[in-house]
């Protein structure tokens, strides 16, 4: 397979589990995970953060021997789906008729924003980093036996980053989240900062939807992902010393993305910014 | 012979398996406590899994009671690994004894009637 699989599901089946939990962070989007042993229920757990996924198994009445079904957060695969080990996909591998689980959502682990400054490393240091990123989670539940109750929907997420930084030039440090089928966000950017070096700061808030491919639609920028990026909240918001701003993304108003990009920019020059971002992700709206 | 109790974990091979040769008369109980498919059959060939060729066990944990006689085998096959509770029990003799004269009513029964719808 392409990823590397941490957790196997024939060992839930020797610990006499009633469930088998594939949960690991996503390599790349086109990572494909196993599933051996056949299951009774297929769901989406607590902890993903992605929303689709596609269920590939062996289906003799296919065209090709191999049938999809589309697991998303409404849509669990209820019925026993068959892994077969001693039958075999018609590929030249010949790879064992397993249960297949993919990523349906895009994801792109290297994705970088249209606008970005490549970061020049030295003295008097200039250009972009990212400060976090967070890597998606799988989270499936394949269920062994008739399962008594599914996973109920996805947990809610919440981010804090604190971040204190001295550079000095103007800097801008990106958090990346992933915000796949969320429908709610709840922003807090507090600005600790005080006393004579006290600054403000500004943030930027972008939702990103991926497309397939590999220049971006906007401005072409090698190496990044297409991508449609839309400002939210109507432009830069300033936090300044001793402040606190919150705001809030709600899937009706605002849209649905594939990520969230915020980009914290040091005001002019120096001083000891001292922040906290506290960032909540939720599939309910509040 | 004494009651035997453990778990029996299929391969995923989907080659027949010998589960058990009676040596004596004994009752055996298989309870699937995974997906399946898992087919069992006192026919030495049960693969492939679905064929038909024996019969599959129950998935939602329904006990399968399988009496076997003195010299038969039971076969079990699957393609993937599953857990199988198995219970064997042997059955005394007064209660083969009385199995087989119930067998012999039952097939005697069976000839009346056939007889009986001819006429």
């Amino acid at each position: 397979m392409t990823a590397l699989q941490k957790r196997q599901s024939d060992r839930a089946v020797l610990n006499g589990q009633e469930f088998f939990r594939l949960f690991q962070e996503l390599e790349s989007g086109g990572d494909i995970y196993e599933i051996n042993t056949s299951t009774k229920a297929i769901c989406i757990g607590p902890q993903s953060d992605l929303s689709n996924y596609a269920i590939n198994f062996y289906d003799g009445q296919s065209p090709d021997n191999i049938d999809e079904i589309n697991l998303s957060l409404n849509n669990p695969v209820i019925g026993r789906v068959d892994a077969l080990l001693a039958t075999t996909y018609p590929t030249a591998s010949g790879l064992p008729a397993n249960i297949l689980v993919s990523p349906r959502d895009l994801v792109d682990n290297n994705w970088l924003p249209s606008d970005w400054v490549p970061p020049v490393v030295g003295p008097g240091f200039i250009g972009d980093r990212i400060a976090a990123r967070v890597i998606p989670q799988i989270d499936i539940f394949a269920y062994l036996t008739n399962p008594t109750v599914l996973a109920p929907l996805r947990d809610d997420r919440l981010y804090q980053f604190p971040f204190t930084t001295t550079l000095i030039a103007p800097n801008r440090f990106f958090y990346i989240l992933p915000y796949y089928g969320r429908r709610y966000g709840e922003f807090s950017f507090g600005n600790l900062s005080g006393g004579i070096d006290a600054q403000s700061y500004t943030i930027d808030v972008t939702g990103v939807n991926l497309f397939p491919g590999t220049q971006n639609a906007v401005s072409d920028t090698p190496g990044a992902s297409k991508a449609i990026e839309t400002p939210l909240f109507g432009g830069p918001i300033v936090v300044a010393p001793g402040a606190r701003a919150n705001r809030l993304i709600k899937s009706d108003t605002e849209g649905m993305f594939d990520l969230i990009s915020i980009s914290l920019s040091t005001d002019n020059g120096l001083a000891d910014l001292n922040t906290v971002m506290q960032l909540l992700v939720s599939d309910r709206i509040s | 012979m004494n009651t035997d109790i453990y778990t029996y974990f299929t391969r995923s091979t989907g080659e027949n398996e010998l589960l058990y040769s009676a040596e004596a008369w004994v009752r055996i109980t298989l309870v699937l406590e995974t997906a399946g498919p898992v087919a069992v059959s006192t026919r030495e060939s049960v693969i492939p899994v679905l064929s038909g060729k024996g019969i599959l066990l129950d998935p939602s944990r329904i006990p399968s009671v399988f009496t076997i006689p003195r010299g038969n085998r039971i076969f079990i096959s699957a393609e993937s690994i599953n857990r199988v509770k198995v219970f064997i029990e042997p059955i005394p003799w007064l209660e083969q004894i009385l199995y087989q004269v119930e067998s012999g009513f039952g097939g005697l029964k069976g000839i009346l009637a056939h007889a009986m719808r001819r006429n």
